[in-house]
């Protein structure tokens, strides 16, 4: 069942087209991983199918609703089932982490700041933290904030989970870690993933189908073992040569 | 010849396109000002707004009569009409230099201050987990700052109206050598009710027009750190602007009309 579907998405940045009649249509429970050249438009596609850049022409249905039609009420409500974690995090900085893992419900509901913060530790100790929730998110390291931000994302149960260069600053081993963490997710609470990487370590061992975002289209798309046999994309072929080295 | 055309026409609609986009945010922050439930914000930033303003708006209001009094007092001298001196700062400071002085210590402190911590947010991609935690930026940032400035401002305006009495008052017995009593009757007895009414819907709309272009200016900060300092930077040059236009308007209706 479809739970993605884009169609002849255009967007445009003070006349410059960035996505271009891109299409692209996502199945319940896959993951899939966009990669492409810095620039190439795939963290605008992620945030224009979140409602948070308006397009110029096309079509976006989350569960087989067209959202580009719907009320500010009806998009928040469609938001509510969709994760989100940021490039760098974008913790509040003036709330601690649990008050920015349970914000959703603080925000949102009457339940009472006890009951939010258990249900904050409980959330923070699925992404492996222990022992942070009072913390101020200055006192947090990078991987730290990640998976706090993954936290905040998992807390409203959501069906669809958006990564945005969920590895880019981190070292190697913690980089790891969080793709362990992210595949762990996905397993566990079987969400739909659309992750934006130019880590290909990752793009391998977490997707269900890889796709290339070139001037603001996708260009080629298919699993990694499809990729790394049948495209000629230079891309591509540098992503798997890469990957070959790693091996 | 196109581009010359494509540059004024820039020139033309931006100035438009601005006023229209604050005009849109200043309702809407207005309209979920009332009809938002969560207020638990409001007493932190009628705190950042009002009381840590107060030290600022307070001397700055007694520096101000001493000096008003100092020149207005020097000059009726000549004329002996001195003990006219209290009267003068009274009305101004009710009517004009109040409401105005309050208005731009706000823009001046406070209004940088949120032009900065939104425009953080905004670049530090905040202002965007916010949405997708299905959370208006506009009710849970401007309009609790909104309504901590309309209770805020006015009692600014009250004290700094008395404080610059008190300044004055001081120039005025001790310095200039008017009779303490005179002094005070002379201060209060042109101030019409009127006069006071004016100056707290002015010292409202300023609150109102502050906090909005500064939210504003932070809500289009673009880059690093240096798009947070140029949205500052714009917040207060713009809030100022607009304070003394607002007061040439708001006065124009309710004196000369």
């Amino acid at each position: 069942m479809e739970i993605i579907k884009v169609v002849n998405l255009k967007v445009v940045f003070e006349a410059k087209v960035v996505l271009d009649m891109l299409n692209l249509s996502v199945e319940k429970g896959e993951s899939i991983v966009l990669v492409g050249s810095s620039g190439c438009g795939k963290t605008v596609l992620i945030k224009t199918i979140i409602g948070l850049i308006e397009p110029v022409e096309g079509e976006i249905f989350i569960n087989g609703q067209n959202i580009l039609n719907l009320p500010e009420e009806k998009i928040r409500e469609i938001r509510s089932r969709i994760g989100m974690v940021f490039q760098n995090s974008a913790l509040f900085d003036s709330l601690t982490t649990w008050e920015n893992v349970g914000f959703y419900y603080l925000y949102h509901t009457d339940k009472s700041k006890e009951e939010i913060k258990k249900m904050a530790i409980e959330v923070l100790e699925n992404v492996g933290l222990e022992g942070v929730e009072d913390l101020m998110p200055e006192q947090l390291s990078g991987g730290m904030k990640k998976r706090v931000s993954i936290a905040r994302a998992l807390i409203s149960r959501p069906e669809i989970l958006f990564y945005d260069e969920p590895t880019t600053g981190l070292d190697p081993i913690t980089s790891s870690n969080i793709t362990s963490l992210m595949k762990k997710i996905h397993l566990k609470f079987n969400t739909t993933d659309v992750i934006v990487t130019h880590d290909i370590k990752l793009a391998r061992e977490i997707s269900d189908r890889i796709g290339l975002v070139e001037n603001g289209k996708i260009v080629e798309i298919g699993t990694f073992d499809f990729l790394r046999e049948k495209s000629n994309h230079p891309l591509i072929r540098s992503f798997v040569e890469m990957e070959g080295k790693n091996e | 010849m196109k581009n010359f055309i494509e540059n004024f026409g820039k020139k033309i609609v931006a100035p438009v396109y601005y006023f229209g986009s604050l005009i849109l945010l200043i309702g809407n922050s207005l309209k979920k000002a009332f009809t938002e439930r969560k207020r638990e914000n409001i007493l932190k930033h009628i705190e950042e707004i009002g009381i840590n303003s107060l030290p600022l708006v307070g001397v700055i209001a007694i520096f101000t009569g001493m000096i008003l009094v100092m020149e207005i007092g020097h000059t009726l001298k000549a004329f002996g009409a001195e003990t006219y001196s209290g009267a003068l700062v009274g009305l101004s400071m009710a009517r004009e230099l109040g409401p105005v002085l309050v208005a731009l210590t706000l823009a001046g402190r406070v209004g940088a201050s949120i032009a900065a911590e939104i425009g953080v947010m905004k670049i530090t991609e905040q202002i965007d987990a916010l949405k997708v935690l299905a959370i208006d930026p506009v009710s849970y940032l401007i309009s609790p700052r909104v309504i901590a400035g309309i209770f805020s401002l006015p009692a600014l305006f009250v004290i700094s109206f008395f404080l610059a009495i008190g300044g004055a008052f001081l120039i005025g017995v001790f310095l200039i050598k008017i009779p303490s009593g005179q002094f005070l009757y002379q201060s209060f007895r042109f101030i019409s009710y009127k006069d006071f009414l004016v100056g707290f819907i002015k010292v409202i709309v300023f609150a109102i027009v502050v906090i909005n272009v500064s939210s504003y200016e932070g809500l289009k900060a673009k880059g690093g750190a240096e798009g947070v300092g140029d949205a500052s930077t714009s917040a207060v040059v713009k809030s100022f602007f607009l304070i003394i236009l607002t007061n040439l308007i708001l006065t124009g209706i309710f004196y000369f009309v």
